[in-house]
């Protein structure tokens, strides 16, 4: 038990002081032989599950993606859980919050992987999907997690209206910038923002714009850090791969914009 | 920032975890086992870290004093504000990665015996030993960047790309590397 709380403690550590250590694999032994490789790929799936369900249990528990109407669970649902001792309705409104507040970070962590193993692939460095896996499950479980959590607070609490606002018209004008560059008339459900910047923001929300910040510099140096290591790139490689996770955004909206408009 | 330093299985140091070993020898002593004889012991400098660590934090105050007398400098006073947490937080994470560097060199002893290099260090009561033996290595090279010239300082490393050991900010890393070549050789004229 100490063991394990001293490895927790340790993983914490590397995250924040050594990340290119935090994202570091055993590649000398992936891919050894395929039997060793599908027991490498279960483990590194068995830290992302284990990860997702710390990161998405408290923001189920604390209400969020918990729907103000009941709905109805499926009736085999409900007789398995009836048979626990447990209310249906309220375990199936917690299990599709849960599986709610997972989905985003899930999509976020499949589209990281794809857009990073093909900037890996295209500059002909990659050793192999296992090591492009290793560090975004690792990268996403720390960092886009950080970043998805700091925009939830702005999103629900109290006092950081400015802070809300100010994310909001970033993400605004980053969409508007893809739009008007389509040349696409589609207009956002807010409308285009007067002005970026809002007006007073709170310390609180000043602290959290700025670990926002702090976990989107670690979120690209950590991938950047396991090109490096784990596929063994050089600086210039490595930097392609990131590039092309950071524009995976553009892609994203572009492609929407365009599928909304044909 | 250093290099990446994945952790490897090697005889020597024969896991992928911690694992508590004996602490090493002191001077040049004889050795560990009957056949290893220390060729040589060396302990990384602390310099170039406490200058990498001086830079960081008079840029950190430089910039941070420098966005709080300039509060119009990104459009908004807010925005100043948030942008001088930013150069401050990040001021703060390398200043720490510095400090714990400085512990961990403080710590660490480089053990070159006839069969092996080792290099190893001591801290909160575990012990971290990681080696290479000479008929292991498969490459070596010295470096030096521009604040290790100027102090004459070097890194020599080991096995690049193969599970790397890096002997880091070493004091006259000439003698040291050509000790390094000489057991290597010594190893493979013994195996011919």
């Amino acid at each position: 038990m100490v063991g394990g709380v001293g490895s927790v403690v340790r993983s914490i550590f590397d995250a924040i002081i050594r990340p290119q250590r935090f994202v570091a694999s055993q590649t000398s032994s992936y891919g050894v032989t395929r039997v060793e490789a599908i027991r490498k790929f279960g483990s590194i799936v068995g830290v992302y599950a284990v990860n997702l369900v710390a990161y998405a249990i408290p923001l189920t528990l604390a209400g969020f993606g918990v729907g103000s109407v009941a709905r109805q669970p499926p009736a085999v649902f409900s007789r398995v859980v009836a048979s626990a001792g447990v209310t249906p309705s309220a375990a199936w409104q917690l299990l599709t919050a849960f599986v709610q507040n997972s989905l985003f970070i899930t999509i976020a962590t499949v589209i990281t992987l794809v857009t990073f193993h093909i900037g890996i692939v295209l500059v002909g460095k990659s050793r192999g999907i296992l090591q492009s896996t290793h560090t975004v499950v690792y990268t996403t479980s720390a960092y886009l997690a950080g970043i998805f959590s700091g925009v939830w607070y702005l999103t629900t609490e109290p006092g950081v209206r400015g802070a809300r606002d100010l994310v909001r018209n970033v993400q605004a004008e980053f969409v508007y910038l893809i739009i008007d560059a389509l040349g696409a008339g589609v207009e956002l459900p807010g409308g285009r923002p007067e002005t970026i910047i809002p007006g007073n923001i709170s310390t609180t929300g000043e602290w959290i714009l700025a670990l926002l910040a702090i976990s989107l510099v670690y979120y690209l140096g950590s991938l950047y850090f396991g090109a490096r290591v784990n596929h063994r790139a050089g600086r210039f490689s490595s930097a392609v791969a990131v590039i092309a996770v950071a524009l995976s955004p553009i892609v994203y909206v572009a492609g929407s914009v365009i599928a909304v408009t044909i | 920032m250093s290099s990446p330093e994945p952790e490897i299985n090697e005889e020597v140091s024969n896991s992928d975890t911690d694992e508590d070993v004996p602490a090493p020898p002191t001077g040049n002593s004889t050795s560990d086992s009957a056949t290893e004889t220390t060729v040589l012991t060396a302990k990384p400098t602390i310099k170039p870290t406490l200058i990498r660590l001086a830079v960081v934090l008079l840029a950190t105050v430089a910039i941070a004093v420098y966005f709080r007398t300039n509060l119009e400098l990104l459009g908004s006073p807010e925005l100043t504000a948030v942008a001088s947490l930013i150069v401050l937080l990040a001021g703060a994470l390398l200043s720490i990665r510095y400090l714990v560097r400085i512990l961990v060199r403080k710590k660490t002893a480089y053990i070159i015996t006839e069969a092996s290099v080792k290099r190893e260090y001591q801290l909160f009561f575990r012990t971290r030993s990681k080696a290479v033996r000479f008929d292991k290595l498969r490459s070596h090279q010295l470096q030096q960047n521009r604040i290790q010239s100027v102090l004459g300082f070097g890194t020599i490393s080991l096995n690049k790309g193969l599970g790397e050991i890096r002997l880091a900010d070493v004091a006259d890393p000439q003698s040291v590397y050509a000790e390094v070549q000489s057991c290597a050789r010594g190893v493979e004229s013994g195996a011919e």
